[in-house]
């Protein structure tokens, strides 16, 4: 079963189509990466697996089951999590706090179990070994790479089909891209399928299976990237080339 | 779980994983600087003037018993509204209005009192005014999409104009000794009420803040309300909740003043709003949103207090004291106000 | 380093309080202000705010030739007041009756609800209806010259309640001033307080720390009758405040380095209110309060409680119709007094219903009644 299938999905905003209809279909373990300069539909996109924006037409199907999210936490309850481009993290407030925020977990008496919630925090950290002083720091004691790592664990902590990644390392540094690079990379074997957005192709070219390019609110190919070269698909997205073959 | 080395061109490990690193505890400099040590200024802080005053002031009667007691009942009304206030300026928000509230909840209590002679009644027609303008309050700002500095603003000015017109300036006197006991002049065990519910309302604020979810989303919610949102917390619930504290508490406040004084008026309340943002900054609490001390107000309502009778039993004028009051005040507020570096 | 800064900076600043603190020059058991306090003033006599003799109200009278003269009149008169208030509402009762008396018309009334821009903005509404002399009270005397040019210059003559604006003059730019017997007030105060403590004993005084020839004059007047007529009694401390819903405090400072005061004078009854509190607080119920002013909480207070020896109030309806008749000797052509006033009543247990009646022509609000039982 496909954990995400996109069938025809279409987004207009008054009279301007933001996203034609879009086909696509991403597997457990696969990671498949949305490029496109400027306008091409690629937060469209994000916001409508998201449940940020309702579609104006088509469907979305999460493990074979189709969806019309009226917003995000509905996605999220389908089982699919998103990590904004800023984060959406909470600074005055530990890392524990932070992975668990609005999902809080309580005791018994309804009080919060501060504990039981930064001794898991520790436990995903460590084994996607991200590097932090402890799970008990403020996150505004973090570099951008350690909070980038913060927001990851915490997707991969709650999603059960999809992660969808925003520019993830777009205010990183070399060194720290890489680690982050690397984070996306082991997320494979979790079994969840990633989408990420990116505007550097050789990250692209690093990380994905396969490429799903948009121009202009326009899909305009889905390849494989051992199949295709970078030159092909920079042609693509400044549309000096027509429609290659679906992958 | 292993990432399978073959997969990613960035398989190995990166240098990072040296021995320090990869011991999770973490260690006692590191735990010791993560509390922070700038947020505990305000409890020296309190130390500090609190024996300045024990020494200078001790033939003036400053350590006595009743003393003691008289700064504690004086600063419980404004102690009651600055643990809600910590509350509101946590979510990000701000309440202007809870001089103006304090004066009409205190008037509304008193006349369904006399109307009535039933304690109960005039307790909730008072509570129940003070929630409602906070109702109103956060109705505003969640459905109108207006900032709460503005609505508070408004609504400050409508009550408060309100307050005089109710009773034509005229104070309502408070009979009911059911009421004036349970809300200012009874004791118990020789403590009065006064003590008793500020210190009650404290501890209720801290263990909500601190160790209740709603504590965690008021929180986060003045942090980053838009990571709050799309993590599930209901913001505009948030706002309009701590709103609504805030104009409960206030007309609590309004309650213990009638009954200290038994009696309500129209000027009851009317210079409490900057004593409470200055005992809840002072705290430590962020003016902009996101860290509250309901603890920290508490000693920062104690500091106020404490300078306050210190200034009077020194025998200062009325001008000499408002001096040393704006200057301590500036004082506090500048050491705790400054955001702990990094 | 960031945990040092905030060490120096503590330290410097405390430095800085404490030079702050010492420059002050506080200390020690006075609890005076450095400034002469109106307790420490000598006075004898009521005086208007130019030092104009008072002429009593009931002294005012028309012939009937001017009665007439006013019926043919068709005069008119508008009341521009700064508040809302009991005692308001009791002095418009006096002008309206007064008035109503003489054939003369109430153009207008208005309450500027303590802001100078409405009261403005009063004025000129009730000058559309040109009447020709206008009552007012002014919200803040001293920038209240301008807009009441305005009146002037629109052809109406003006008559205060007890404050002028700042540089006015009698019989220039406004025709006289009614009010409350300030001294008269002061001396029935302490007179009050004296007989319910034997006449001897220590007195605290909480004065209105502010600028304000009213209540100024009453403080004044109390202490020096203290003085002059009572040599076993002694004012030994005297308190200032400002905001007078901040009072408890001060009163418990008083009283708790003075625990054997026999009586305690407030300048007006809504701090007594506040000096009640500190008194229960410290669980005193023999020091005797005396205060100016009606208000239902301390008047519940003193027939319930017993701790506040007397009120002291104005006839207010008698302002009124003090009021009323200086307009009326304007709209004669008689030369009015510069300054007049009326009795004072002190209110104790034994006539606080006769008190609302003469002062307010009111009866008394239900809590007080209920507690006369």
């Amino acid at each position: 079963m496909t954990a995400l299938r996109l069938e025809q999905l279409r987004k207009d905003f008054g009279g301007v189509v933001a996203l034609a209809g879009i086909d696509l279909e991403v597997e457990r373990g696969e990671i498949v990466a949305v490029v496109g300069d400027n306008g091409a539909g690629k937060s469209t996109l994000i916001k409508l697996i998201s449940g940020v924006h309702r579609p104006s037409g088509g469907t979305i199907y999460v493990d074979g089951e189709p969806h019309r999210f009226h917003d995000p936490i509905a996605a999220r309850a389908a089982g699919v999590e998103v990590v904004y481009q800023d984060l959406a993290l909470v600074d005055h407030q530990p890392v524990y706090m932070n992975l668990f925020l609005g999902r809080e977990l309580t005791t018994r008496f309804g009080r919060l179990d501060r504990k039981r919630m930064a001794q898991e925090t520790q436990q995903l950290v460590d084994e996607l070994d991200i590097r932090i002083p402890s799970a008990q720091v403020r996150i505004s004691a973090l570099s951008g790479g350690q909070r980038q790592g913060i927001a990851i664990s915490r997707a991969t902590h709650w999603a059960r089909s999809l992660i969808l990644l925003d520019e993830p390392t777009a205010a990183l540094g070399v060194a720290e891209t890489l680690k982050v690079e690397e984070m996306i990379a082991r997320l494979r074997t979790r079994g969840l399928a990633i989408v990420v957005v990116s505007h550097n192709l050789d990250q692209v070219f690093r990380l994905a299976d396969r490429i799903v390019v948009m121009r202009r609110g326009t899909h305009v190919a889905t390849c494989r990237c051992a199949e295709v070269d970078r030159n092909e698909v920079v042609a693509m997205i400044t549309g000096l080339q027509g429609r290659k073959a679906i992958a | 779980m292993q990432a399978d080395p073959s997969s990613s061109p960035l398989a190995g490990r990166s240098p990072q994983l040296a021995a320090g690193q990869g011991d999770r505890r973490p260690s006692l400099t590191q735990r010791l600087r993560a509390i922070e040590p700038d947020r505990y200024a305000v409890y020296l802080g309190f130390v500090a003037i609190f024996l300045f005053f024990s020494i200078t002031l001790r033939n003036d009667g400053f350590t006595s018993g009743r003393n003691l007691l008289n700064i504690l009942e004086a600063t419980a009304p404004i102690t009651v509204m600055a643990v809600a206030t910590a509350f509101v300026l946590g979510a990000g928000e701000v309440d202007f209005s809870i001089g103006a509230i304090v004066a009409l909840s205190s008037l509304v209590a008193a006349l369904v009192l006399r109307e009535t002679d039933a304690a109960i009644l005039g307790i909730a027609a008072g509570l129940g005014t003070g929630a409602a303008v906070g109702l109103l309050n956060g109705t505003m700002v969640t459905r109108l999409r207006l900032p709460s500095f503005l609505v508070t603003l408004g609504t400050m000015g409508l009550f408060t104009g309100l307050s005089q017109r109710v009773t034509n300036l005229e104070s309502v006197p408070s009979v009911n000794e059911t009421f004036n006991d349970l809300f200012g002049s009874g004791e118990v065990l020789g403590v009065s009420t006064l003590i008793i519910w500020s210190l009650v309302i404290v501890a209720v604020g801290h263990y909500v803040l601190r160790h209740r979810r709603v504590g965690a989303h008021v929180l986060a919610s003045g942090d980053n309300a838009a990571a709050a949102q799309v993590s599930g917390v209901r913001v505009g619930r948030v706002r309009t909740g701590v709103l609504v504290a805030s104009g409960l508490s206030a007309s609590f406040a309004g309650l213990m003043y009638t009954a200290n004084l038994h009696g309500a008026s129209y000027s009851l309340g009317t210079t409490d709003l900057l004593t409470v943002v200055a005992a809840v900054v002072i705290g430590g609490t962020r003016l902009l949103g996101g860290r509250s001390t309901v603890v920290g107000a508490l000693v920062g309502s104690l500091i106020l207090g404490v300078v306050n009778n210190g200034l009077i039993l020194s025998g200062f004028s009325t001008s000499e004291q408002q001096i040393a009051q704006g200057v301590i005040i500036l004082v506090a507020v500048a050491l705790t106000l400054r955001e702990p570096a990094r | 380093m960031p945990a040092k800064r905030p060490l120096a900076l503590t330290a410097f600043l405390a430095v800085l309080l404490a030079l702050v603190l010492s420059a002050c020059g506080g200390g020690g058991s006075s609890t005076g202000a450095s400034e002469e306090s109106p307790a420490e003033k000598t006075v004898t006599k009521t005086e208007g705010p130019n030092g104009e003799k008072p002429v009593q109200v009931s002294s005012l009278s028309l012939s009937p030739e001017e009665e007439e003269k006013l019926k043919e009149g068709d005069y008119k008169v508008a009341l521009v007041w700064a508040a809302n208030a009991p005692f308001t509402e009791a002095v418009q009762s006096g002008v309206e009756e007064e008035l109503g008396n003489l054939g003369v018309e109430i153009t207008s009334s208005s309450h500027a609800e303590f802001n100078t821009s409405k009261e403005a903005s009063d004025l000129k509404a009730a000058l559309a209806k040109s009447p020709d002399v206008v009552i007012s009270a002014p919200v803040d005397p001293s920038t209240a010259a301008t807009m009441y040019d305005e009146v002037r210059k629109a052809g109406a003559e003006l008559v205060f309640l007890s404050t002028v604006p700042e540089g006015y003059e009698p019989g220039k730019q406004y025709v006289g001033i009614v009010t409350d017997d300030l001294y008269t007030m002061g001396a029935m105060a302490a007179e009050a307080l004296a007989e319910s403590v034997g006449e001897e004993g220590e007195i605290g005084m909480i004065n209105y720390n502010i600028p304000y020839y009213v209540t100024n004059q009453r403080d004044a007047a109390f202490a020096s009758t203290i003085r002059k007529k009572y040599p076993k009694m002694e004012i030994v401390a005297e308190s200032g405040f400002t905001d007078p819903t901040k009072v408890q405090e001060v009163a418990q400072g008083m009283i708790a380095q003075h625990p054997n005061l026999a009586g305690i004078y407030a300048s007006w009854a809504e701090p007594a209110e506040q000096v009640l509190a500190a008194l229960r607080a410290a669980k005193n119920s023999t020091t005797k309060v005396v205060t100016l002013d009606l208000n239902d909480t301390v008047v519940t207070d003193m027939i319930k409680e017993g701790q506040v020896a007397a009120i002291v109030v104005d006839k207010a309806f008698e302002i009124g119709t003090g009021l009323a008749r200086v307009a009326a000797y304007s709209l004669v052509g008689k030369t009015a007094p510069a300054f007049s006033v009326v009795g004072s009543i002190t209110v104790t247990p034994e006539n606080v219903e006769e008190a609302y009646e003469e002062s307010l022509h009111k009866s008394a609000p239900s809590t007080v009644l209920e507690a006369l039982g």
